[in-house]
Parts: C-alpha cells; sequence; structure tokens
C-alpha cells in the first residue's frame, strides 16, 4: 500500500452495507465466470459492465474502494460486511479464493477502466493456486497484464495450516479439560470458570473462521468413556458452525457456543445406571432421564456467577429436548415458543448423539446416514430451516464420512465446498488405492476434472461404515495436527 | 490463537534501534497513551483535560500512520517495546498499563493506518471499563476481540488460555485427566500424538454389499452422459433428484440445498426475534417456568429466591417495569399452581418479600447515583403489589428528589389507601412531618369524612405544621367526631395551636365545648394564658351565641374591681371579644355599658368593636 489515507466507509452504514455486498457479488460472480470464460466473452462483458457500475459508484462516494479478508470475514475500506444465510457460501467463496492467492486486501483505485477491470479479473481467477509461492507470479501476471490500478497487499497473518490444526485440536482437549472442570466445580458448589469459557469460546470462533473443515473432522472424535464431555465439545463447536451460517454476529456466536457448551450439567444429577443403561429404560428411570434439562438449567440459573453466563444457556439447557411441534421434554406451563439457540442446539446435539455409538442404541448411524434420518423429522422434531442450513453445512457427505469413490480408492471426506450447488463433491482424503491397500494418501478436490475427458476424476459412490472396517476416522484428522 | 497479528513478532531487542527518530515517535506516543488512560481515570470522557490528551494522542497517531501505515508494539510486564527497545516503561502493577494488557496473555498490539479519533476514543472507553471491573471480569483480549475492532489488532496466542485452563484444573486436586485423553494432559501443555504410519499399514478389503454398492456406482458413472448433463450444469439437486429416483442416494442429497425466500424469511424472522426479545422478560419467564417445573420446596424456594435477588438488582438499576413483569408472572403462575397448596404457599411468601427493607434500600441505592428515576414505571410496580406497598411508598417519599416526584407518590398512596384510612394514617409518622400533612390532606379528601375520625392519631404530634393542617382539616369537616378531636388540641402544648383550635371549633355543635371552655376561662390555669388565647376562647363562647355564654361574658366585662390586675383588665378585654363576636343585641348592649366604664382600655376597646358592630337598635355604625 502506498501512504495514502485509507478509504473510509460512508457515515451510513445501511446503504454502504448494501452497495459493499453488492460489490462483493458482483466480484464473485466474476471471479466464477471468468475462470471459465474469455474476456471476450458477452456473459463476461455483461457481468464485467455490472461489477464495473457498482466498483464506479463505491470509487465516487468513498475515493477507493479496497476490499480486505480479515479475521475471516471480508471488510470493505475498513468497514465489515455482514454476511447471512443466503450469502455465506459468496462470502466463503471470496475469502478461500483470496487466500489461495495469499491477498489479503485488493484495493482498486480511481480512475480504473471498464476493461482493465475486467483484465484483472480474468488474470486474477486464472491464475493457478498451486504450487509455490502464488502472490508473486499474480503480481508478475497483473504487471504484465498492464494492470497498474488495482493494488494487491499480500497476506502476512497466514499460519500454516499444520499450526493452525494443531492449535485447534489442543483447543478441543483443552475444552474437554475445561468443561470436565467446570462440571467437577459445579458439583462442588465451587464457582464455574466463565470467563474462562467466554475466552475459550472465542478461541474455538477464530478456529472456526480459520479452517472450519478441520474443526468438523474434530467432532468425529468419540471419546466413549467421557461421553457427556466429548459430546458436548462436539455440540458446542458444531453449534457455533452452524451459528455462523446461520448469520450470528460474533458475540452471538460467542454467546451460543458457551450456551451450547453447558446443557448436559443436569446429568451429573442422573444416576450413571440410567445414563449408561443399556436397552430400554422403564417409565420410571424415563422419567429420571427426562428431569436432566431441567436440573441442568436450575443449576445454571442458580450459579452464583450466572450474570456472566448468557441467560440463552439457561434457554439451551432446558429447551433442547423440546421438538420443533413443542412436543418433546419438559412441559412449559406458559411459554409457546422454543428459543432460536434451543433450537440450533436441538438439530446439532441430536446429530452428533447419533453418530456415536452408544450402549442403549441399538444402532448408530455414519454422519450420511444421520441426516437422512433427521430430513425425515424436519418439521416435526426439528426447526426445517435450521436442518436445511445443517445439511449445507455439513455437506450430503458429512466432514468425516467414510467413502468409496467410484475409482476404487476409499476416503475420508475433508472439507465441503462452499458452493451448495457442489454439495455432492467434497474434499476427500485418500486412505487406500484402487486395490484397497491402506496409504496416507493426499487429499483431492472431487470437482477436479479429466483435461482430456473433461468428466470428474473421482465421484463418491457410497459412504461405509467406518466401524465396519475398523477404522477411527478421528485418528485421520488428528494426525494433521501432529507436531 | 486469538489472534489477529500481521506476521512474526519482532524478536528480542537489537542493541540500538534501526530507526531512531521513528522510535523516539513511537516512545512519545506511547506515553501519551498511557498518560490519556491516567487522565481518564480520573475525569469523566467528556471533561476538557480528557478531551485535549485524546486530541494530542489522536494527531500523533495521524501523524505516525500517515509516516508508516502501521504500528506494531510489544507488550513485556511492564513495558510496551518497540524494535525490541522498551519505548513505554511502568513498573507499578496496580496502575501499570503494560501490565493490564499483560496479564491477560496480551502480546502485541497493532494499530493501522485508518485509525482515526474515534476508534481511538473507543479504545481508551474499552479500557478505562475493562480496568473498573472486578478481577475475575476483567479481561482485555476477550473485551478487544468483542469489540472487534477494524484499524486495532492484538495478538494473544492461545497458550496463555491452554496454561489457564490447564492451572485451573489443577487447582482442582481431585480431578484427574479425562480417560482417553494424551498422557500428558494434566501437565503443562496438551501433546497430540497420532502413529501416522499405521496408515500406510494393510489393507480394507470391502465387504460384498459394500464392493457391490460401489461397482453399481461406478457403472453408472461410466453411462452418464459427460459435459452438459445435469450434473455437469452443476446442480446438485439436479444430480440428487436424478440419483434417488434410482435408489441410490440419501435424502439429503435429494434436498434442495437453495434456501427459497420463504425460508429465508423464517430465518431472518428466527433470529431477529431472538436479537430483539427483552433478555429481561426472557429471564423471568425462564424463571418462572423452572419454578413450575420444580418439584421439590427447596429447590423451589432457591429459585423463588434468585428471581427476588434478580428483582433488588433491576430496582437498583431502575428497572421497575422489570419488577412488575415479576409480580404479573409469578401471580399468573400462583393462580395456575393454586390448588397445590405448599407451592402457593411458597408463591404468596415470595410476593409478600417482593416488599422489605431490601427493595426500598436497592431503591435508595438508585436514587444516591441518579436523579433520572422513571417513577411512573415505579409507582407502576407499586400498583401491582397494591396496599402492601403502601409503606414503601410512605418511605420512599421521604427520598424522592422533586416534587413531581412526591405529587406522584402521594397520587399513589391517595388511590391505593383511600379505602383503608386507618392504613393511611399509619403510614404518618412523626419523623416524616411532610408526608404526615399529605396524609392528612388525603384523609380529609376522603368522600363523605371517611378519614376525620383517623385525625385523632395526630393529636400526639410534635410538629405544628402538621397539626396546623389537621385543625384546618377538621374546620373543613361536618363529622361529628371533628369537634371532638379539635378539643383535644385545646390543651396541646403549643399556644398557637391551642387558639388555632378554638378559633376553629364549630360553636352549632358546641354544647359540650361550651362548657369545657366555661370551666376553663374560670379556672386559675386561664389567667396564666396569653391575651390572645383568651381572646380566642371567650371568642367562641361568643359565637355560640348561647344564653349561659352571654351571662359569663357580660359578668366579665362588667366586674370592675377597685383595684384592677392585670388578669382582670385582660378577662375584661377577653370578654369584649366573646361579646363582639357574639353580635347579638344583647352583646351590643352589654359593650355600649362597658363604653361608659371607667377604664380607659376596657372602655376603648368596647368603642372600637362597636364600631365594627351593628348598633343594637339596627342602624348600624
Amino acid at each position: 500500500m502506498d501512504s495514502r489515507s485509507a478509504p473510509r466507509p460512508a457515515a451510513d452504514p445501511k446503504p454502504f452495507q448494501r452497495t459493499g455486498l453488492d460489490l462483493l457479488t458482483r466480484f464473485h460472480i466474476v471471479d466464477k465466470i471468468a475462470k471459465i470464460y474469455d474476456p471476450r466473452n458477452s456473459i463476461f462483458q455483461e457481468q464485467g459492465r455490472h461489477l464495473f457500475e457498482t466498483l464506479d459508484a463505491v470509487l465516487k462516494e468513498a475515493g477507493a474502494a479496497s476490499l480486505r479478508v480479515r479475521h475471516g470475514g471480508v471488510l470493505l475500506n475498513g468497514a465489515r460486511l455482514k454476511f447471512g444465510v443466503a450469502t455465506y457460501g459468496m462470502f466463503k467463496a471470496v475469502i478461500e479464493e483470496f487466500r489461495a492467492r495469499s491477498v489479503e486486501a485488493v484495493t482498486f483505485l480511481p480512475g480504473i477502466s471498464r476493461e482493465e477491470l475486467q483484465t484483472f479479473m480474468s488474470v486474477f481467477a486464472k491464475r493457478e493456486t498451486k504450487g509455490g509461492d502464488v502472490f508473486p507470479r499474480l503480481l508478475d501476471d497483473l504487471a504484465a497484464a498492464g494492470v497498474d490500478r488495482v493494488e494487491l497487499e499480500r497476506s502476512s497473518s497466514e499460519e500454516a495450516p499444520q499450526g493452525v490444526r494443531q492449535s485447534s485440536a489442543r483447543l478441543f482437549f483443552l475444552s474437554i479439560v475445561h468443561l470436565k472442570e467446570s462440571f467437577a466445580r459445579n458439583q462442588r458448589d465451587e464457582p464455574i470458570k466463565i470467563s474462562t469459557t467466554r475466552r475459550l469460546m472465542q478461541s474455538i470462533y477464530d478456529h472456526i473462521i480459520e479452517d472450519e473443515g478441520f474443526i468438523y473432522g474434530l467432532t468425529n472424535i468419540k471419546n466413549h468413556d467421557e461421553y457427556t464431555l466429548n459430546h458436548s465439545v462436539n455440540v458446542c463447536l458444531l453449534a457455533a458452525a452452524l451459528g455462523r451460517r446461520l448469520g450470528l454476529s460474533r458475540a452471538e456466536l460467542v454467546d451460543l457456543g458457551m450456551a451450547a457448551f453447558f446443557p448436559d450439567l443436569g446429568k451429573t444429577e442422573t444416576p450413571l445406571e440410567i445414563l449408561n443403561k443399556p436397552g430400554r429404560l422403564s417409565d420410571d428411570e424415563r422419567a429420571i432421564m427426562e428431569k436432566h434439562p431441567f436440573h441442568g438449567a436450575e443449576k445454571l440459573a442458580l450459579l452464583r456467577e450466572f450474570r456472566r453466563l448468557p441467560l440463552r444457556a439457561i434457554h439451551v439447557a432446558l429447551e433442547h429436548h423440546i421438538k420443533e411441534d413443542f412436543s418433546g421434554y419438559p412441559r412449559y406451563f406458559r411459554k409457546s415458543d422454543v428459543n432460536l439457540y434451543s433450537k440450533i442446539v436441538k438439530v446439532v446435539d441430536v446429530f452428533d448423539a447419533i453418530t456415536t455409538k452408544r450402549v442403549y442404541r441399538t444402532k448408530d448411524f455414519t454422519r450420511a446416514e444421520a441426516l437422512s434420518l433427521m430430513l425425515e423429522q424436519s418439521g416435526t422434531e426439528f426447526n426445517p430451516v435450521i436442518l436445511k442450513v445443517f445439511v449445507n453445512m455439513m455437506g450430503v457427505f458429512p466432514v468425516g464420512t467414510l467413502v468409496a469413490l467410484t475409482t476404487g480408492e476409499l476416503g475420508i471426506v475433508q472439507d465441503i465446498p462452499p458452493d451448495p450447488s457442489l454439495i455432492l463433491r467434497p474434499a476427500v482424503k485418500l486412505i487406500t488405492d484402487a486395490n484397497g491397500n491402506k496409504v496416507d494418501g493426499e487429499t483431492v478436490d472431487l470437482t477436479e476434472r479429466d483435461p482430456e475427458t473433461g468428466r470428474f476424476k473421482r465421484t463418491i459412490a457410497t459412504s461405509l461404515d467406518p466401524s465396519k472396517y475398523g477404522l477411527e476416522v478421528a485418528e485421520y484428522f488428528l494426525a494433521q495436527a501432529g507436531p | 490463537m486469538s489472534i489477529v497479528h500481521p506476521g512474526p513478532l519482532q524478536g528480542t531487542a537489537p542493541a540500538e534501534p534501526a530507526d531512531p527518530v521513528r522510535f523516539e515517535k513511537v516512545k512519545d506516543l506511547l506515553h501519551a497513551l498511557a498518560n490519556t488512560v491516567s487522565a481518564m481515570k480520573i475525569f469523566p470522557s467528556e471533561h476538557a483535560t480528557v478531551r485535549n490528551f485524546v486530541d494530542q494522542l489522536a494527531r500523533r497517531f495521524a501523524d505516525f500512520l500517515a509516516d508508516y501505515q502501521k504500528l506494531q508494539v510489544c507488550v513485556e510486564e511492564y513495558s510496551l517495546t518497540f524494535m525490541g527497545r522498551p519505548a513505554y516503561i511502568d513498573e507499578i502493577a496496580t496502575k501499570s498499563l503494560p501490565f493490564f494488557f499483560f496479564k491477560d496473555g496480551l502480546q502485541a498490539l497493532f494499530f493501522y493506518q485508518g485509525l482515526d479519533r474515534l476508534e481511538i476514543m473507543d479504545f481508551l472507553e474499552l479500557i478505562k471499563a475493562e480496568s473498573q471491573k472486578a478481577a475475575e471480569d476483567c479481561d482485555i483480549v476477550v473485551a478487544l476481540w468483542e469489540r472487534d475492532f477494524p484499524n486495532i489488532q492484538y495478538y494473544a496466542p492461545d497458550e496463555f488460555l491452554e496454561n489457564r485452563i490447564l492451572s485451573e484444573s489443577q487447582d482442582l486436586r481431585a480431578l484427574q485427566a479425562p480417560s482417553g485423553l494424551p498422557d500428558d494432559i494434566s501437565g503443562e501443555t496438551i501433546e497430540v500424538r497420532v502413529d501416522a504410519s499405521k496408515f500406510s499399514q494393510g489393507r480394507i478389503e470391502l465387504d460384498a454389499a459394500d464392493r457391490d454398492e460401489v461397482a453399481k456406482a461406478a457403472a453408472r458413472a461410466a453411462e452418464e452422459p459427460g459435459p452438459g448433463s445435469a450434473e455437469e450444469a452443476g446442480t446438485a439437486n439436479a444430480l440428487g433428484q436424478a440419483s434417488e429416483a434410482k435408489g441410490h442416494l440419501s435424502p439429503a442429497a435429494a434436498m434442495d440445498p437453495t434456501l427459497t425466500e420463504a425460508e429465508l424469511q423464517s430465518l431472518e424472522t428466527m433470529v431477529r426475534a431472538n436479537r430483539t426479545i427483552s433478555p429481561e422478560e426472557e429471564y423471568i419467564d425462564l424463571m418462572v417456568e423452572i419454578i413450575f417445573l420444580e418439584e421439590n420446596a427447596a429447590g423451589c424456594k432457591a429459585t423463588l429466591d434468585a428471581l427476588l435477588a434478580y428483582n433488588l438488582e433491576q430496582l437498583e438499576l431502575g428497572h421497575f417495569h422489570v419488577a412488575a413483569l415479576i409480580i404479573q408472572k409469578v401471580q399468573e403462575l400462583g393462580r395456575h399452581v393454586a390448588g397445590d397448596a405448599p407451592r402457593a404457599a411458597l408463591i404468596e411468601d415470595f410476593l409478600g418479600r417482593m416488599v422489605s427493607p431490601e427493595t426500598i434500600a436497592a431503591i435508595r441505592n438508585l436514587l444516591a447515583r441518579t436523579k433520572a428515576v422513571d417513577w411512573e414505571s415505579l409507582l407502576g410496580f407499586f400498583w401491582l403489589l397494591g396496599p402492601s406497598s403502601l409503606g414503601l411508598a410512605a418511605d420512599l417519599y421521604g427520598i424522592a428528589p422533586d416534587g413531581e416526584a412526591r405529587h406522584k407518590i402521594v397520587d399513589f398512596i391517595e388511590k391505593t389507601g383511600g379505602p383503608q384510612p386507618g392504613l393511611l394514617a399509619s403510614l404518618a409518622d412523626k419523623a416524616r412531618p411532610g408526608l404526615a400533612r399529605e396524609i392528612v390532606g388525603i384523609l380529609s379528601r376522603l368522600p363523605g369524612d371517611r378519614g376525620i375520625p383517623h385525625l385523632a392519631a395526630f393529636v400526639s404530634f410534635q410538629s405544628k405544621e402538621v397539626k396546623s393542617e389537621v385543625i384546618k382539616a377538621l374546620g373543613r369537616a361536618r363529622h361529628e367526631t371533628a369537634g371532638r378531636i379539635l378539643a383535644g388540641f385545646l390543651n396541646d402544648p403549643d399556644e398557637e395551636i391551642r387558639i388555632q383550635a378554638v378559633m376553629t371549633l364549630d360553636p352549632a355543635r358546641g354544647g359540650a365545648r361550651v362548657r369545657q371552655v366555661l370551666g376553663e376561662a374560670s379556672s386559675r390555669a386561664f389567667r396564666k394564658k396569653s391575651l390572645d388565647e383568651k381572646k380566642a376562647l371567650l371568642a367562641f363562647l361568643g359565637r355560640t351565641r348561647s344564653a349561659e355564654a352571654l351571662d359569663f361574658l357580660r359578668r366579665r366585662l362588667l366586674a370592675a374591681p377597685l383595684l384592677a390586675s392585670r388578669a382582670s383588665l385582660e378577662m375584661r378585654l377577653a370578654a369584649v371579644a366573646g361579646l363582639e363576636s357574639m353580635a347579638t343585641e344583647e352583646a351590643v348592649r352589654a359593650l355600649q355599658r362597658g363604653a361608659i366604664g371607667r377604664a380607659k382600655k376596657v372602655r376603648e376597646a368596647c368603642e372600637e368593636a362597636l364600631l365594627r358592630l351593628p348598633p343594637a337598635d339596627g342602624t348600624g355604625p
């Protein structure tokens, strides 16, 4: 960047947000088109014109237009653009595009012509992102194409993925330690360290935006001896990620994470022989079991440090077994609705629970099966819109799903593409070759095509039950976090 | 990783800064920052001193960032360093700005071009707010994260959080590391280790069913059209539906991933509702539901106690509408569980405890902090409590900051206490004469003089003003007990009160009073009274126009001892006043006789009285 003063957002944030979103959307559309079409193509030209007009409006208003990727969000001229459920995929795609090229900011300078803008977009979109340092090559390409009214700022905050993953995995286990300690403190009537919980949630949020797919991968960890703790941490991670998709703010996501962290605090009141009883519970035992939301809520409500705990934590503790049709338990005497956070936690709680082997359950489901099962109960057990967003988030083949490819290879789903239209084509880590020999293989992108036939190189044939083949999926993720 | 840092932190200090001019600028800037933080701890933010400090600091930041675009400062225990050298040092932990950052694991701060005065001010306010919090609540890193400044970033590594969690966990000695976790979890750090070599050892042989499934899918994939097919068009839904029709893909794959307008709208409504609902109402609703669900009396009471404590907190914050909500909702619950006697009793007890010395203390604390109290909603809260809050309202009267607030309280007391005048009278307190006067007013205004008998309670009050109000009220009243109560004031230690009382006595209802006054006027004690009081007493007799009174007054006027004492003179003068107020023909004639008497003062008094009265023949002066 040169030393010019940074452009500022307009005083009135609402129109600015609209313009900013418009600019980002246009950028995203042209970026996608530019990967396929030549700049002379009429679709490219048409969309390029829209992008130019939007950019021109921003330049006239603010003097410059700087798109910056920071903290997993996008800033226009220093102001954070807010995303919602409808724009999440677009945000994520743009962020990925920037990251893949090690670009932190793109600044369009006044005087840029439509032609120069289209040239920039074409070069930017087509720049191969694999193999070595992309950023200097992108700069060279732009210079060669005569683009001089667009400035790029290199991203210097990228941690090596290994470092981020290591940190994420440690955070996962730390969360269990902290939750265990919180349960113990609560049982001893000692104050829970809520400020530590809050800071932990903030860190979890940071990790989710750094490497969302890996966080989903960690939720494959199923520690059967510490089921409640492990489950609570999984629920917390998935709830925060889902809340982010739903457009909740940073602060709301931290509250949601905290709310999702403690809902099973009441299980400390439930006898272990009931919690872990194989087979069906008697009516009396069921009645005791169904008391745990109430006990959890009551414990939270009476915490001495309750004021520092989000109120919604009590909601979630009390309501996470109430169904969308208001059946389930407990039964209210007056309230006729369920809090949004409770609806979110309800979805992720069931998902994690039914994908975990438990002595009392006759069948545990693979992640893909779980989503299908849950969809059958959309509208009765789950809020249909939240469930739909969750399915989009997890993908048809959620992260951690063991899949067989049409090539005969086996792999584990690593990441879901942000574009819902590519939901069937996640990134997959290969764990066997076509002959079934185990390999510590690379992660392949199922959207990749064979350049000769134009067909996709690999397609998922089916999902498999990892336990049937003695696989611990979580280990494949934890290995990525190794020192 | 709470992070946000644009590159590796600078290493340990070089001996000399590479750019001494730049270093000096940073030094000045950091001192200005620390001084501004200190000033803000002393003065309010809008104070001229603070404004001046902030202006200077903003100027320094602007100049520096215009030249260098970015400022990166590292945080040490007692110093802020730039380019590896301390640029600001403060070793007194209680006030040290570096230590304030350091204690929460903050290792670096980054300030970027674009930082303006507004953002600087927000940053300073944040520091101030955090530094005022209790130790267990204060965490500058948490606060910075929440505030998410566009041009101020920080670096606080997760190791700090890790150490904190592990040390807090170790504090709980009985805890053991969760089984199945890495062995060293209870040590100082967590290491995640997986033997990755096993990933490439051995084979996975699919069972027949899975093998068959894969083979079929592979065959289908080979048959499917290439580019341009439904899948190629890029719609998962198209693929999902196509495959679903063949029974191969799951319902999740068949689902259209795009959210419809209606779904987006529904989601937006949910999120908005979540943001707009009052957290207080949400909390009360929840607590009420918890009370409803609680089967154990002790648990029920504990939750009610928590709600009561919350009520006090809200009162201290001036959120009276919240207190009102608590009452409404608990009353509703009370009606719902009316058949459950033990629980209904607990709720009844709770409602009773809503009015307590703690309640008034909470409101008193609020008033000590601010005058901006919403009295309407406070009284709204009282209305819900009904007459049981009258005592509280009376207490509040004394601490109400202005006439308007007092007026509203009196209005509430009048309307709520009206049906129970005895209760109203009991609110009056000798120590609160202002309120007592208001209550006298209320009692006197009650229809049908219902409040008049209760004014008797004020006869023993010390306050002259109160008693005067009571006498006035009694004077206006037609209630038969008014005279009796007024007579009680005839023995008041204060002469003015006695005079006012006797002047207020109704002569038409004076039978017993006439005898009382006559008796008094004939007593030796009467001589000791002042002339004014004597006149007032005998004027009362005069107003009765009774033969008994005329006889008494005439005799007193015309009795002319040879050696006139002061007492006899005053008695005669008082009799003049009595006859004047009697204003009958007989009284005029008596005055005419007095006007020709020997005693000059008596004579003059009679002459003056006659001038004010119509003549006995009715022609008038």
